[in-house]
């Protein structure tokens, strides 16, 4: 029997608009003029009065997991520290923070008073806030959304940062809930770091979040490549163990700057480990130079604004 | 700033949490003790799903808590390796955000069509059967479904697929975390043969996968091992292996949770290569450390669910 069959454009799923904004999937899509005002009514002007004291918000995307989007936020908190910027870290990963063990604060906890939740003191005075501060190492967070958001929701507006130079948020994989949330909760975001690996695989989920990011309108400062070029340490030879090029093209695909790449380097991988920043531990490497590029970069484009 | 503040630690967030009787959505699900929770939970759309997945073999999820790690990368390779054993295979990517299966399995740009008796998977090399969201969205579209739209895709791909009566295994790969997207999966497949925790050799990628494997154990779900991936380089000019990712991660969080460690993939560029080309590494070069690496694994997991005794194995 002929079955009748037909390609699958998109899958079907029912979407009624229930007013209830920060738990719809279409936010960014949607051109109601009743958003705006909904979600004033809500609780995001705690955020705003928290956020109000930060100069610049800068959030570092990946879209594709493993791509080192923690790597380069903490590294860009430290370097910006360096130079002696006031500057808080904000871990949105919820699964599995990582921001507290390449800072070095791993075990510290953090505290909280009358007022707020009082940010855990990394290197260089750097204000840590993750919910790795929080857990205890074997507990299970399997939160879906409405908890998410309202843990982002805590951590931005009950957290006491105080006055702030510049807030660097890490954003976990994905496209969902994590990113989506910060986004709506900082409007006034002053723009984005997309990293994103040698690799095509990479780049496609890369991509997407870019997408999502110029659909938030959120500015785009541009793609920074991780984990390029393996050089063996005994005889010098160079090898891409993850082909090349997709930093590049996503730069070019969506029309942003390319930042540039940070080599596959055994320190780098080591300084997560051992919750020392590489721009700090090894200053020279080719690594911390490309980062410290980007940081001028960066500053230049904010303090621009 | 004022004299001494009163500073208490943290000791964990103070979320509300009624119960409502929606277990489905229920974040404590693995951790509820109520009698109800089951006959609740059967009272949804469960039965079609149990119906679908009990002509199915085998059934196995590939986790790892931390993103990167190579869970798509094993899955594929993983399925392609059995289907050389002449295995019917099947796989659920169940990466929503970020579906890389149908790039990995050279599949990208076919599409899953809608047949009368439900979706007819897309199908790859050695009749590798097929489903994954990378299937139906197109390049730009992006995903931003929060809890319930996911469950219900799920729900879909598990309950509404024609994966057929042949099927010796379906291999269910999941994306990072260890959220809506994993649990919906173990609260969808109660008779999962198992989970395989992939793990990269850095003491980061270790502490996540803890949480994954934790995660597992809470509910009730056996592991079945753990992947140390990206173990290792060997300088193809002057053949010295270098521990680019440090070492043993992988080996220590087996031992820790007394699970067995199934084995180390070695860093090798025709890996990444094969994934970005959509051909499989094991079938491509069968011959290379990271091949047999997996063919060994493929061993252990068929020795660990049953389809293969142990005499076999020790004559290889």
């Amino acid at each position: 029997m002929p079955e009748v069959e037909q390609e699958i454009l998109n899958i079907n799923v029912h979407i009624d608009c229930d007013g209830k904004c920060e738990g719809c999937e279409k936010y960014f899509g949607c051109s109601l003029a009743q958003k705006d005002q909904m979600l004033l009514r809500r609780r995001m002007d705690k955020a705003e009065r928290a956020m109000s004291r930060i100069k610049h918000k800068i959030i570092t995307v990946g879209g594709k997991g493993g791509v080192g989007k923690t790597q380069v936020a903490v590294n860009l908190a430290m370097a910006l520290a360096m130079r002696g910027r006031r500057v808080a870290i904000l871990d949105q990963s919820f699964d599995g923070p990582c921001v507290p063990i390449m800072l070095g604060v791993e075990g510290k906890g953090i505290g909280y008073t009358e007022e707020g939740l009082v940010p855990t003191e990394g290197p260089l005075g750097i204000k840590v806030v993750s919910m790795g501060l929080i857990l205890p190492e074997d507990e299970v967070v399997t939160w879906f959304h409405n908890m998410k958001r309202n843990a982002t929701e805590e951590m931005i507006s009950h957290v006491l940062y105080g006055e702030q130079d510049y807030l660097i948020i890490d954003v976990p994989a994905g496209t969902s809930s994590d990113t989506v949330n910060i986004i709506q909760y900082i409007p006034d975001m002053s723009g984005a770091v997309v990293v994103t690996t040698p690799s095509m695989v990479s780049q496609a989920v890369a991509y997407k979040v870019t997408i999502l990011l110029q659909q938030a309108k959120v500015p785009v400062f541009g793609v920074l490549e991780n984990m390029g070029t393996f050089t063996c340490p005994q005889c010098n030879e160079g090898i891409d163990i993850m082909q090349s090029g997709a930093g590049k093209r996503l730069a070019e695909k969506c029309k942003v700057p390319f930042l540039g790449t940070i080599p596959f380097d055994v320190q780098v991988a080591d300084c997560g480990d051992d919750g020392i920043p590489f721009v700090y531990r090894h200053p020279d490497s080719e690594a911390a130079k490309v980062l410290t590029a980007t940081v001028d970069y960066l500053e230049g484009q904010v303090w621009k604004g | 700033m004022q004299g001494e503040e009163e500073r208490r630690g943290i000791v964990a967030l103070n979320v509300e949490l009624s119960c409502d009787f929606m277990c489905e959505n229920c974040e404590r699900f693995f951790k509820c003790k109520s009698p109800e929770k089951l006959k609740i939970f059967d009272r949804r759309r469960m039965g079609r799903v149990r119906q679908t997945m009990a002509r199915i073999k085998h059934k196995i999820a590939v986790c790892a808590g931390k993103g990167g790690v190579g869970k798509s990368m094993v899955t594929a390779n993983l399925a392609t390796a059995l289907a050389m054993r002449d295995k019917k295979i099947g796989i659920l990517d169940h990466d929503f955000d970020g579906s890389c299966i149908p790039r990995m399995m050279g599949v990208l740009g076919k599409k899953l069509i809608m047949g009368r008796k439900g979706i007819i998977p897309v199908e790859g090399i050695l009749g590798i059967k097929i489903i994954a969201m990378g299937l139906i969205l197109a390049e730009e579209d992006t995903n931003t479904w929060y809890h319930e739209l996911r469950r219900n895709a799920t729900e879909e791909f598990l309950a509404h697929v024609q994966y057929g009566d042949d099927r010796d295994y379906l291999l269910i790969d999941l994306p990072p975390g260890t959220s809506s997207d994993a649990v919906n999966i173990m609260q969808y497949i109660p008779d999962l043969d198992g989970m395989i925790i992939v793990t990269n050799p850095t003491r980061v990628s270790q502490v996540v996968a803890k949480r994954a494997l934790l995660m597992a154990l809470e509910a009730g779900v056996t592991v079945l091992g753990v992947i140390e991936n990206m173990s290792g380089y060997i300088c193809p000019k002057c053949g010295v292996n270098t521990n680019v990712l440090k070492k043993g991660g992988g080996e220590t969080l087996a031992k820790e949770f007394d699970v067995p460690f199934l084995g180390r993939i070695p860093l090798d560029p025709a890996v990444s290569y094969s994934s970005d080309v959509g051909k499989p590494y094991v079938y491509e070069h069968p011959e290379s450390p990271a091949s047999k690496a997996v063919f060994l694994i493929a061993d252990q997991i068929e020795e660990m669910v049953g389809e293969k005794i142990q005499e076999e194995i020790c004559q290889k």
